[in-house]
């Protein structure tokens, strides 16, 4: 029996940790990552549109929802690849996967950002 | 048997889940660039083309990753060596993606 190729997998940090977990998780785990990249595409998408189109919100509101709405999208997109990261280092050494880190303020925002078109609706 | 058979529709979830994303990077730059338009054409079609050029390239992707995870999968049974595709691309899609929204952002406080 020889010895396994070195890992030449990237990044180092997850690879180089534990062993090769059931394939079905880490599958699992990559289709839970192009799940966070559609949803900061959609969120920076969303912020983009609200600026571009022309809807009867009133301006400050609508400015701050759509500045918001994108820097939620980079967030999640970064929170998505983090968590990819976490949880296949996790599956790897066999602890428990990681909680949903930057998931619960993301909610927070996108709420925030839904009431600030609210109010501009109001107004506008 | 029955692990083989559960992997070989995790594969194809996996596939399609590729396949959805490339659809949605296809339908944002066209979105984009339809947004984008009015202010400057140039940046339009560049948005355009190159959201279509990932998302062919996404598209691409899942087939290669499906066929290669699936003789990968299929040496496992062999008791041959195997590990899946690593992070590589993922990485530096979350970070082409990140880079994107920076530039949305950077443009909309200007």
């Amino acid at each position: 029996m020889s010895a396994p190729p070195p890992e030449r997998r990237f990044p180092r940090r997850v690879y180089c940790a534990g062993v090769e977990p059931d394939p079905r998780f880490s599958l699992a785990n990559e289709r839970t990552f192009l799940a966070w990249l559609r949803t900061g595409l959609a969120l920076m998408a969303a912020g983009v549109a609200l600026h571009a189109l022309d809807l009867p919100i009133s301006a400050i509101p609508r400015y701050s929802a759509s500045v918001l709405l994108v820097a939620l999208g980079v967030v999640a997109t970064g929170n998505g690849w983090l968590s990819w990261a976490r949880a296949e280092r996790a599956l790897r050494v066999g602890r428990p996967l990681p909680g949903p880190g930057a998931g619960l303020p993301l909610v927070a925002g996108v709420i925030v950002a839904g009431l600030l078109i609210a109010v501009g609706l109001v107004l506008g | 048997m029955r692990q083989l058979a559960d992997l070989g529709l995790q594969l194809e979830r996996t596939a399609l889940a590729w396949r959805r994303t490339a659809l949605s990077v296809a339908g944002a730059a066209l979105a984009g660039a339809r947004l984008v338009t009015v202010t400057s054409a140039p940046w339009a079609v560049g948005i355009a083309t190159g959201g279509l050029v990932v998302a062919a390239g996404l598209s691409g992707l899942a087939g290669h990753r499906y066929a290669h995870s699936a003789t990968i999968l299929r040496r496992r049974a062999t008791g041959g060596p195997i590990h899946l595709p690593g992070g590589g691309i993922l990485t530096a899609l979350a970070a082409l993606q990140m880079l994107g929204g920076l530039l949305a952002l950077a443009v909309l406080l200007a």
